[in-house]
């Protein structure tokens, strides 16, 4: 309940901000202090410390679970400012105005972490994707970034109908907003109960671009700044995820006989299309927006059963994603252009930036010593767990090596061809602070566990 | 009689004491005598003909067979190292880089080409988008509600 | 003590990497993989104790390093193929040579980290771990064709590792109590059909990596195209870990299946070995020829063990020695030829006995192991190896020996095509060869004769593993 107050509270603070204080440095850092607030607020909560004692009439549960993913979306937050808030004051005249969308974002986010009610996700969904269509179109000069935001809006319009019509269908059904599992003593229309379940499922699929709901993500990544794609990637899909995975732990048992057969179906088509599709890009943004359709594909797998390995696996895995998928980008925004080209001959002018760009790489190919590797590692646990085929991860994982050939077709631009590449000014501090990110992957790549031992304190 | 057999013990403790397979002296005596007396008949016969210190070829066709080494080289030459060198040649060529490693490179050139296709679905049209997620949505409606049919479709399949 | 064999080349290769000139950086390494040898002789002798510390709490993973003879003799393998590799190519220079032998070195701690194992998920991390840092010292230092090859044989065998990982989880699940150390796993309950598709999982990665036909087409290539100390790390060392996989986790953890599928592999190890044989006749670049030499030999090895008796697995496990020594110094004789000529076209080579007696007898010496002349080395491993498929079935023994009579084909070929015949103008360039190198030689073909007459130390190395193997 904190995060969620005081994430809107500080999203007005910082419309406010825009015009009562001047430079964008200053903004910059009361949106990181208020970050702070926020994650401290949220921790709060875990000790039973309140702002405000709200009744939410059972429409809202805070878990564990959900407050410390909380926590993890703050603090990637927190690591996407500290690193790109320079690249931020160079889109727009606004600054503040973006970190306002943000905090709005979290909010969306903080709810979709906790919500145990229908109408709640909805409301979630809305708060967190609204911001995401104005950041999508925030270079108003390029019309890129304008193109993409209206197809973002109407696709992802269609898809908020398509949630609505999924949530009224449950309504019809049941006669109540509530996540519940089918209960044998509650008297319900299956018809319904089921399409409703199947629409829902549809636009959550549609949030967290799986396929063949995916068709937006190119397109809308493409376009928008790059910068914000860093934030769209990662955090924003995340909370989407977990939106998911809260519908489908409660659900579970309604879709158990079916699952088998949709679930299988989405998880290997988001691959295929991922990362073939990834395969031919020459854009290394392009590339990389289809990679993270390839990673979706993996983070379904979290869907797949109740265990641990599900629940600490997604946490790992979106955080592990995020950190790699935030480096990465930021180092692409530090290009002049995105093709593969520009980034030839860069091992020989910015090693040490060659060196982070390889572990993000690394990482989100999932080898070892780097986080990515565990991430994968938890999601095939899941998998196996949960009693699925082994021929699902056996076919996950030869898209995971067809994934290697376009990560590494990075690394080899930057290593093994010569030439100059086309990047712009760095100065020295921003190296470093990717190599904190480069660090943090790493730690997490030998010591997983570091992660969950706050979860069960 | 006999050498001592001492490679023999090399590996003894390994596979064991080997079992001796000698031959009887009688055998042995017989075998020394036959092959010094086919050597000595073939001494005697060159010394005879190298006496008439001929250099040129011989013209006879026993000579001729004899001259040109009983034609060993050329007949091992065509028997046997042509035929090998051949089917080396077919393996290496053929059937090591068009076959097998044609299977590695084809799947590679496989994903590639499925890459090319894949991405023309991606045409930037937003009614085509929307056309692909109702038909994504009607299909997860025709596959819910035919699920028992399926169920029993992929457990035959597995059978 | 069995950390120090991960330790000493990790934390040297993270000290080269500061070391800009190029001269004592070499010194630096060769010390360090020196005093690896010295460490790896120590613990051969010795014995150690297993070194345990918990790694990931929540997996019930654990940094478990143990040694027993199988792991003692690659060990071994790995300590002397290094210092042996980085002495008899210190006269090469590529540039940035610290990093050079930095990679390498950190290839040397994936590798003994991959033999010390006894948790299977440390095993694949440093299964991986060998392999990365060989792709990057491929594509930055090697041919021509580099980047393609080696990307080739960086996803062939990721792939396999990645089947290997899934089939590490899926016995994982079924041990009674969660762990990955390989004493739970032999004990997990696995149903019949389980144990094959582990077995099938497990059985790829070490199938790519050994390699066995039809899965070795990225090899030659590979081999052809990385840096000669790369190749020698890859042929002598790397190769060992689809064997030594075999022999650790394939054979103890899933008999059942093993045996069900000993038929198959033995027939397929056999073909290959003819294959690779009757193509390695027709090659005329020297790497290739020792590259597809290597896929025969390793074949036989795979053969015997599938083969699946006593003589055959202890013929193996000297064998994975001998052959690492042979191949090396197939490899360093190889290398000088290529740096002093500039060609590996035997087309062009000749009358090196002429030029450089020395180094054309070295090459008769390792040529001669190469073939399995008794007193080599390879004698005693491939006569084990051949009795025990003769054992196994009498026509599949008579068809790997064939392979004996095309070994001698295409090695006496070689050496009569380069050290026989007219002095080449290419071979006629060739300088003094340094002496570090030459002692290296010298080295290591004593070892082939020492070890080829009393191949005994060997043998109670490894007499332990196979006790436990063969019990199994």
């Amino acid at each position: 309940m904190n995060a969620i107050i005081i994430s809107a509270f500080l999203g007005v603070v910082m419309m406010f901000a825009s015009w009562s204080i001047k430079g964008e440095n200053k903004q910059k850092n009361i949106a990181l202090f208020g970050l702070i607030i926020l994650i401290l607020a949220n921790l709060a909560q875990l000790n039973g410390w309140y702002v405000a004692d709200i009744d939410t009439k059972n429409m809202l549960s805070f878990t564990r679970f959900g407050l410390y993913t909380n926590t993890l979306f703050y603090c990637l937050t927190f690591i996407y400012i500290w690193i790109n808030g320079e690249e931020i004051s160079k889109i727009g005249n606004h600054v503040a105005d973006f970190y306002a969308l943000f905090f709005f974002i979290l909010c969306g986010a903080s709810i979709l972490t906790s919500f145990d009610n229908l109408l709640m996700l909805f409301i979630g969904i809305e708060i967190l994707s609204i911001p995401l269509y104005i950041l999508t179109g925030s270079d108003k000069k390029s019309l890129f970034s304008n193109e993409a935001a209206i197809k973002y809006f109407l696709m992802g319009s269609f898809s908020t109908g398509v949630l609505l019509l999924g949530i009224t269908f449950i309504y019809g059904a049941t006669g109540s907003f509530k996540l519940m599992p089918p209960d044998a003593s509650i008297q319900y229309e299956q018809f319904m109960f089921s399409g409703g379940l199947i629409l829902i499922f549809a636009a959550m699929n549609f949030k967290v671009s799986a396929a063949p709901f995916h068709f937006w993500t190119p397109d809308v990544y493409d376009g928008a700044p790059t910068v914000f794609t860093s934030f769209m990637a990662t955090i924003a899909k995340s909370a989407g995820f977990i939106a998911f995975i809260n519908i489908y732990l409660v659900q579970y048992k309604a879709f158990e006989k079916t699952w088998v057969i949709i679930l299988p179906l989405g998880i290997v088509s988001t691959l295929l299309v991922g990362n073939v599709t990834a395969v031919f890009q020459r854009s290394v943004k392009r590339m990389l927006t289809y990679s993270s359709i390839a990673q979706a594909g993996f983070m379904l797998f979290a869907l797949y059963g109740t265990s641990n390995f599900a629940n600490e696996g997604i946490l790992l895995y979106i955080v592990v994603y995020s950190l790699a998928s935030i480096g990465i980008f930021a180092v692409l925004i530090k290009m002049k252009e995105n093709s593969f080209e520009a980034f030839h001959g860069l091992a020989k002018t910015h090693p040490l930036l060659a060196f982070l760009t390889t572990v993000f790489l690394c990482s989100l190919a999932g080898i070892p010593i780097t986080g990515g590797f565990f991430a994968k590692y938890y999601m095939i646990n899941a998998v196996l767990i949960a009693g699925a085929g082994i021929w699902l991860v056996v076919v996950a994982m030869i898209f995971a090596s067809i994934s290697v050939y376009y990560y590494f077709k990075l690394i080899q631009a930057m290593y093994f061809v010569p030439g100059t590449p086309a990047i712009g000014e760095l100065d020295k501090s921003y190296t470093y602070k990717l190599a904190v990110i480069a660090i943090l992957i790493l730690v997490l790549g030998v010591f997983p566990n570091l992660l969950f031992n706050y979860l069960y304190f | 009689m006999g050498g001592h057999h001492w490679l023999s013990h090399q590996l003894s403790s390994i596979v064991g004491e080997p079992t001796e397979i000698g031959l009887s002296h009688a055998t042995e005596w017989v075998l020394m005598a036959v092959s010094v007396s086919i050597a000595v008949i073939a001494l005697l016969m060159a010394v005879n003909i190298y006496r008439k210190k001929t250099d040129e070829a011989p013209t006879s066709f026993i000579g001729q067979f004899f001259y040109n080494k009983w034609h060993i080289d050329e007949l091992y030459n065509t028997v046997i190292v042509n035929p090998l060198n051949r089917f080396a040649g077919f393996l290496k060529n053929s059937i090591e880089k068009q076959v097998i490693d044609g299977a590695v490179n084809g799947t590679g050139k496989l994903v590639q080409y499925s890459a090319r296709q894949l991405r023309l679905i991606q045409n930037g049209q937003v009614g085509y988008y929307i056309l692909f997620m109702v038909l994504g949505i009607v299909l997860l409606f025709l596959l819910w509600f035919n699920d028992t049919l399926l169920l029993r479709f992929f457990h035959n399949l597995i059978k | 003590m069995l950390l120090s064999f991960i330790l000493i080349p990790f934390v040297t290769a993270l000290l080269l990497l500061f070391i800009k000139k190029n001269t004592s950086a070499n010194t630096i390494a060769i010390v360090s993989t020196l005093g690896t040898l010295v460490a790896a002789i120590v613990v051969a002798g010795k014995g150690a104790v297993d070194f345990n510390a918990p790694w990931i709490p929540v997996l019930n993973a654990q940094f478990l390093l143990h040694v027993d003879g199988l792991a003692k003799i690659l060990v071994l393998l790995t300590a002397i193929s290094f210092p042996a590799i980085i002495i008899a190519t210190s006269q090469n220079q590529p540039k940035q040579k610290n990093i050079f032998l930095s990679l390498l070195l950190f290839t040397q701690s994936g590798l003994m980290g991959v033999f010390l194992s006894g948790d299977a998920l440390l095993f694949y991390f440093f299964w991986e771990l060998a392999l990365i840092p060989v792709y990057f010292l491929s594509s930055i230092w090697g041919g021509e064709k580099r980047i393609a090859v080696t990307f080739k044989f960086f996803i062939y065998t990721f792939l396999g590792s990645l089947m290997m990982l899934i089939g590490i989880v899926f016995v994982y699940m079924h041990t009674s109590d969660q762990s990955f150390l390989i004493q739970s796993f032999a004990k997990a309950n696995l149903t019949g059909g389980q144990q094959v598709t582990a077995f099938a999982l497990f059985f790829i990665a070490f199938a790519i990596k050994m390699p066995i036909f039809p899965l070795h087409t990225w090899q030659p290539d590979a081999y052809e195209q990385s840096p000669t100390a790369v190749t020698m790390v890859m042929s002598a060392v790397m190769v060992k870990m689809g064997l030594y996989g075999i022999l650790r986790w394939l054979l103890p953890l899933f008999p059942t299946a093993f045996m069900a599928h000993i038929h198959v592999v033995v027939i397929l190890s056999v073909i290959g070995i003819l294959y690779a044989s009757f193509i390695a006749i027709r090659q005329d670049d020297i790497k290739r020829l020792i590259a597809y030499s290597s896929i025969a030999h390793i074949g036989l090895m795979n053969a015997a063990i599938f083969s699946h008796l006593q003589i055959g697995i202890q013929g193996v496990m000297v064998q994975l020695f001998s052959h690492g020594i042979n191949v090396l110094g197939l490899w360093i004789v190889a290398d000088i030829i290529e740096q002093q000529t500039g060609t590996r076209s035997m087309q062009q080579m000749g009358g090196l006995a002429k030029k450089q007696p020395t180094l054309a007898i070295l090459l008769v010496g390792f040529a001669l192991a190469n073939i399995a002349l008794p007193l080599t080395n390879a004698f005693v491993g491939e006569f084990l190896m051949f009795n025990s498929l003769f054992q196994y079935n009498v026509w599949v023994g008579a068809a790997a020996g064939v392979s004996i009579i095309l070994a001698a084909i295409y090695t006496l070929n070689m050496v009569q095509k380069v050290a026989y015949g007219e002095v080449s103008t290419q071979i006629n360039q060739m300088q003094t060869i340094n002496t570090p190198a030459q002692i290296v030689l010298i080295v290591l073909l004593i070892i082939v004769f020492v070890t080829g007459v009393f191949p005994q130390p060997l043998f109670d190395l490894t007499a332990d593993s196979l006790q436990q193997i063969i019990v199994k």
